[in-house]
């Protein structure tokens, strides 16, 4: 009688940590993307001056991923939703010291739909515009992106110019392989600062490794 | 023996939470912090860069919709054939159903020959999606395009039809978490008209061991 009683509580803990294990898998999705974006707006805050023009090439490679990082913001305004990044010091050819977007004027972000392929081809969708500085020059201006109509809009017309801001600056949203279901979850897997000659940019492992989780938003479209 | 039992509670929730994958080491000569969890070996990866598949989730249990013909479904089992001969196990079983399947999540594997198919993919002869948690394939469904594109079993009857068997062989590669491939493969993207392409190459079954050993 007594081991049966034993072996019903071995039963109850297996079935309590598989249970636990189950449900996440019901639920992390949400629960993870949630939690991210509110991680991320809670850990940055105050003044943020990474100053990296001292930085040797070796560390200034390593540097400039984490300051981007560090200034990761998920921004949502109504039915937009978009990105911040940490901006950071480096040198002009002059030898001044200038925000990363005077010298690399164009930002792009990659992200890919999460848990979904069709005829092995992740959906892809490519952001690119210009690289502005938020009013405190911290971070970068967000690429907003409208979810409102979105999967339509992106099935008719792959690559979708928007106007941005007020001052007319514009930018693009370019999509790949999205077919009839609009996925939820889309994780971001790259982003990078350019001009004409250098890129700086980080890709979807060193986010996930600087993060210590998969960057993924939800882009559940507005009924 | 009650210890016992909460020492082994505390360890199942341990293993139940660190469930985050590791990536693979970064490259300090191309400035990198981290790389994909695993060499891809031609399969669709996830976040973390890990292969997904349906692990050890064998034989795949696929319905067939009620618009399955007889020629389509011996073509479909001749595929299956091809990849199960490849790996030397069961892959595939597949069951008929009254039911029409679409792509949407239902939880259900499935395979649909449609006769209505959007304008913007008619240049597609099929459509394969997957689903998948972590690393795992949850759910996997095939249409075939029927509306825009004719097939054949042994003889074409014109120029432009596709071989049915070969259709099915690249379609079920993606069943299995494959992606296109370059190079000699049944999983290059393009089927040309009246060619046949249904036996696996030393590639596919290379990477198909890679995974499903």
């Amino acid at each position: 009688m007594k081991k049966f009683k034993h072996f019903k509580l071995i039963v109850l803990a297996l079935v309590l940590s598989g249970g636990l294990y189950y449900s996440d898998l019901l639920f992390l999705q949400k629960r993870q993307v949630a939690s991210l974006e509110g991680t991320i707006r809670s850990a940055v805050s105050g003044d943020r001056n990474f100053d990296l023009t001292e930085l040797s090439s070796k560390d200034f490679m390593r540097g400039f991923k984490v300051a981007m990082v560090s200034g990761l913001q998920v921004v949502r305004d109504g039915h937009e939703v978009g990105l911040t990044w940490g901006q950071f010091l480096v040198r002009n050819q002059s030898g001044a010291k200038v925000y990363v977007c005077e010298k690399y004027p164009h930002l792009e972000m990659t992200l890919k739909a999460e848990g979904v392929a069709y005829s092995g081809n992740i959906p892809t969708i490519v952001l690119r515009g210009p690289c502005l500085s938020s009013d405190d020059g911290q971070r970068t201006r967000p690429l907003m992106i409208p979810l409102r109509g979105l999967h339509r809009l992106l099935r008719e017309n792959p690559k979708n110019i928007i106007k941005m801001g007020d001052r007319g600056d514009t930018y693009s949203i370019e999509a790949q392989s999205l077919y009839d279901e609009w996925p939820q979850y889309w994780t971001v897997v790259g982003a990078s600062f350019s001009n004409d000659i250098e890129t700086l940019g980080l890709d979807g492992f060193e986010l996930i490794s600087l993060l210590d989780q998969v960057l993924t938003l939800d882009f559940a479209e507005p009924q | 023996m009650r210890s016992k039992l909460v020492w082994g509670l505390f360890i199942g929730i341990l293993v139940a939470c660190d469930r985050l994958p590791k990536l693979g080491p970064g490259n300090e000569g191309q400035n990198k912090l981290a790389s994909a969890a695993e060499e891809d070996c031609g399969f669709v990866q996830n976040s973390f860069g890990q292969r997904v598949s349906w692990k050890q989730s064998l034989p795949i249990k696929i319905f067939l919709g009620s618009e399955f013909t007889t020629d389509y479904e011996t073509s479909l089992r001749e595929a299956a054939k091809k990849w199960e001969e490849a790996v030397g196990r069961t892959l595939f079983v597949f069951e008929r159903s009254n039911q029409v399947f679409t792509t949407a999540r239902d939880y259900r594997n499935s395979i649909s020959i449609s006769q209505t198919w959007g304008e913007v993919d008619r240049t597609l002869q099929a459509v394969t999606s997957l689903t998948w948690y972590n690393s795992q394939l949850t759910e996997a469904d095939i249409r075939i395009n029927a509306q825009y594109f004719s097939f054949y079993v042994d003889k074409p009857s014109s120029t432009n039809e596709v071989h049915l068997t070969s259709l099915f062989v690249h379609e079920l590669g993606h069943i299995l978490g494959l992606k296109h491939l370059t190079g000699v493969s049944v999983m290059t993207e393009i089927l040309d008209y009246l060619l046949k392409r249904e036996l696996p190459t030393e590639q596919d079954r290379a990477h198909l061991k890679c995974e499903y050993n």
